[in-house]
């Protein structure tokens, strides 16, 4: 386990990788993380990741990625529903590989891997046009599935300590990606001493404690999640997830990039142009 | 349309069953609405896939994903034990939507014309190919009842039942699978009117009947759990 600065972390990640991520449609998406692999440049990555809009839009749509294994991808907010900009172009365009199917078969994907197994059944997987177009291997009641062992996972988390433990208040899948996953990068609001950290007595069997075994590297980045929200600590960025839609949706992506992504040092810096508008 | 939504929430609302446990995925204000009015009434363990089973709600959210629902909550649940739940049979109902339904009721979220072609790329199933086949109670929301979105086929089966499916729009009420027919008219609509805006033949009952309306003790409810009315914000 090593305490790195977030560019040095994600220097770890090598093209063609398999990333995973955390985070479920607006909430706590290791966005810094996400950036930095854009300000990186990295290439022909391929992603995995349960519903989660916006990491996938943008790796989509800086050109890091060369297949995606998703299941939904989609904003749900203030103004409706809208498709992701970047992956439905590119999905339309041929621009990457797609794998959709059921988050239920990504999750029993991570957990063949979290088990050592290589296979895994996916109960329930019938009736659907997918058992043909990704050839599956069929049961009585659903479809063979293979296992995903991620290269690396990344995961903001509320808080972690210098040992590398790790405190996760809304733990969704991270139990799974840590299990599954080579490698696993941090990124935390708060580095301090876990036992420090006041979680109210109601709430307390709710959060996960991961321990230093399973963590390669631990970033502080703070607000790392943002413009999407981190329970407890902050809401979404509304204005600035609209400007987004609006900017992908005017085939100006490139302009975004420039101005929040590429224009920006670290997160820091990105938190405060967005502010600053 | 204000009236159609409120008649579709209590409509959902109506559909689930005392001492159940139900469910919302991604993207599901609507059905999120209808779940907390029917726990006013009925005893209904409601899971959410944020991580919340009981989210109590001081406004609704946007969304049916939004971190706000984890605030405060009887426990927290992971996305993997949601699946547990549905694998052992425990969900009652659950609640689907699509951009088109055919008259068999399989759905599409997948794409518009060809899979390896697609006109339009569509949001992908999310859990929904699993869940329909899982939970015993599948209905089915829709906005806009019109002839692109029910048609003789769809594009691409995103995800189907082997059981008759229940299908509440904005017009009425219907029941689809082999023989699809016709259930109930809304009072603000006719049979006419569904009949035009169905693309494919639905079996029409000799008397129709009109949805019951929703009452003066479900609006009253309603408007307490939604008093700015998000309901009417969600369809821009």
């Amino acid at each position: 386990m090593k305490i790195l600065p977030l560019h040095k972390a994600i220097e770890q990640i090598k093209n063609n990788s398999l990333i995973a991520y955390s985070g479920m449609q607006l909430n706590r998406a290791p966005i810094a993380a996400i950036h930095e692999i854009i300000r990186q440049n990295k290439k022909d990555l391929n992603i995995v990741s349960i519903p989660n809009p916006l990491a996938a839009d943008l790796l989509i749509g800086a050109g890091c990625v060369s297949s995606a294994k998703l299941g939904f991808n989609g904003f749900s907010y203030e103004d409706g529903f809208v498709i992701s900009p970047n992956w439905r172009k590119a999905a339309e365009n041929k621009k990457i590989e797609l794998y959709e199917t059921d988050i239920f078969e990504i999750l029993q994907g991570l957990k063949a891997s979290s088990l050592g197994l290589k296979e895994i059944e996916v109960p329930g997987f019938k009736n659907t046009d997918y058992i043909e177009i990704n050839k599956y291997k069929k049961t009585k009641n659903g479809i063979i599935t293979k296992a995903i062992k991620p290269d690396f996972a990344l995961i903001h988390a509320q808080a972690a300590d210098k040992q590398g433990n790790v405190f996760i208040d809304d733990p969704l899948i991270e139990n799974l990606l840590v299990k599954a996953s080579k490698n696993i990068i941090i990124t935390a609001e708060k580095t301090t001493e876990l036992k420090k950290i006041t979680i109210p007595k109601s709430q307390r069997d709710l959060g996960m404690k991961m321990t230093k075994e399973k963590i390669t590297s631990v970033s502080a980045v703070k607000k790392g999640a943002f413009p999407t929200s981190c329970f407890k600590f902050y809401d979404y960025h509304l204005n600035h997830i609209r400007g987004y839609i609006k900017y992908s949706k005017q085939d100006n992506f490139k302009s975004y990039l420039d101005e929040f992504v590429f224009g920006t040092k670290n997160h820091d810096e990105f938190i405060k142009k967005v502010e600053e508008k | 349309m204000n009236k159609a939504i409120d008649q579709i929430i209590v409509s959902l609302s109506r559909a689930l069953k005392n001492d159940s446990i139900t469910a919302t995925g991604v993207a599901s204000p609507l059905p999120m609405i209808a779940i907390l009015l029917a726990q006013k009434t009925k005893k209904i363990k409601y899971l959410n896939c944020i991580g919340a089973i009981n989210p109590k709600l001081k406004n609704i959210p946007p969304s049916s994903d939004h971190v706000s629902i984890l605030e405060n909550k009887e426990s927290f649940i992971k996305l993997p034990e949601l699946w547990d739940y549905a694998l052992k049979g425990k969900i009652e109902t659950m609640f689907f939507s699509a951009t088109q339904i055919d008259k068999f009721g399989n759905l599409n979220i997948t794409c518009i014309g060809d899979y390896k072609k697609p006109k339009v790329k569509l949001p992908g199933p999310a859990g929904s190919i699993t869940l329909r086949n899982l939970c015993k109670n599948c209905i089915v929301t829709c906005l806009n009842h019109t002839k692109r979105v029910f048609v003789e086929k769809v594009d691409f089966i995103t995800n189907g039942s082997d059981k008759p499916t229940i299908v509440i729009t904005n017009l009425g009420i219907l029941k689809l699978g082999k023989k699809p027919k016709l259930i109930s008219a809304h009072f603000h609509s006719n049979v006419e009117e569904i009949i035009e805006n169905t693309g494919f033949r639905l079996k029409i009952p000799k008397k129709v009947e009109i949805t019951k309306t929703p009452t003066e003790k479900e609006m009253k409810l309603l408007q307490k759990i939604d008093p700015t009315n998000v309901r009417r914000s969600l369809l821009k």
